[in-house]
């Protein structure tokens, strides 16, 4: 009874991490699946394993990814609607897979063994990793360290100030509207608005505001660290 | 109503499709990531679930406890990408950074 009540807390929060708009619900929804998930591992016997999600998951993981939405929030109005276009082969993809799986699952005939009464693994696991799984364990060591430098020079710089990035993303949001308009139109002339926006951003001085692609519908603004697209170039594009 | 291993791994083998479908449709960078994990746990759940049905050993549990040290790893790496990400070009979503491709 109570793996169901697990099982269902942990697909259902799935399914609203798949599909709900805001990343924000997405991010709590998450918070629920793991939640379910270290439950299952409870019923399993994995004690270690239950806590460990918890602590890991939980308390390090899904802060990280709550701290990245928030620092990387979209404005309300610019969250857009997942057309079917994307749902349709993801789905169609899913199902198959899904179906297969469970094929696989119910026509096994798996060697199974009476579980009997679970134990306190957690010794167990430390003197495995102490001895069977000793080189994994030092290689996770090592990996741990690489990523912890990985991430701390992936974040140390910033190029851009903080009115450049509203500037970009306005350019960005911008070029996409004009796409979704004018359908054909600009992918014909897509190529020579491009030429012409570097030509401009080249004669105002090395600027970095290199528009896109209107195929594409990105504007944003390049390395070098020069100035990013002031709000006149991003008006110009709307005009071309 | 009792349960065995075929619950577990319908559980899983769910929560592994709809961590698929999340990185197929999301255009948001960080729920591409929320899909990675989604995998990540479907393949913990089997092998624990196989731990205790089938292998009875302690197996299973030191691999499922190197998959979430390696989560945690990604996780930090890959939110760091997307900081930068979203300080260089102004946004998270996946298709509309792609400068390589002009």
């Amino acid at each position: 009874m109570i793996f169901y009540a697990f099982a269902i807390v942990t697909v259902v929060s799935a399914f609203l991490v798949v599909f709900s708009r805001n990343i924000v619900h997405a991010a709590f929804s998450l918070l629920f699946t793991l939640f379910g998930v270290a439950g299952l591992y409870a019923i399993l016997g994995a004690d270690f394993l239950a806590v460990t999600q918890v602590v890991v998951y939980i308390g390090g993981i899904l802060v990280l990814v709550l701290f990245t939405v928030m620092m990387t929030r979209i404005p309300k109005g610019e969250m857009r609607r997942r057309g079917l276009d994307r749902y349709v082969p993801g789905g169609i993809f899913a199902l198959a897979l899904f179906a297969l799986l469970y094929k696989v699952i119910t026509g096994t005939d798996w060697p199974l063994r009476s579980p009997g009464v679970p134990e306190a693994t957690t010794a167990e696991i430390g003197t495995n990793f102490m001895t069977s799984y000793i080189f994994p364990f030092e290689y996770v060591s090592l990996l741990l360290l690489v990523a912890m430098i990985g991430a701390a020079i992936l974040i140390r710089e910033s190029k851009m100030k903080p009115e450049d990035i509203e500037a970009a993303r306005a350019a960005s949001y911008s070029g996409e509207e004009i796409t979704e308009k004018a359908g054909g139109e600009t992918a014909t002339t897509g190529s020579a608005a491009t030429e012409n926006r570097s030509e401009a951003a080249a004669e105002a001085g090395g600027a970095a505001g290199s528009a896109t692609g209107a195929s594409t519908g990105t504007g944003t603004a390049t390395e070098s660290g020069g100035p990013a697209e002031t709000p006149e170039t991003a008006s110009e594009e709307e005009q071309s | 109503m009792s349960f065995g291993l075929p619950h577990f791994l319908t559980v899983g083998a769910m929560l592994f499709c709809l961590g698929v479908l999340a990185v197929m449709t999301r255009r948001n960078a960080v729920g591409l990531l929320m899909g990675v994990e989604l995998i990540l746990n479907a393949a913990n759940v089997n092998f624990v679930a196989f731990a205790r049905y089938v292998e009875h050993g302690i197996n299973g549990h030191v691999i499922a406890a190197f998959v979430i040290v390696l989560a945690a790893a990604e996780a930090a790496v890959a939110l760091a990408i997307v900081l930068a990400m979203f300080r260089n070009f102004g946004t998270v979503h996946v298709d509309t950074v792609n400068h390589l491709k002009r």
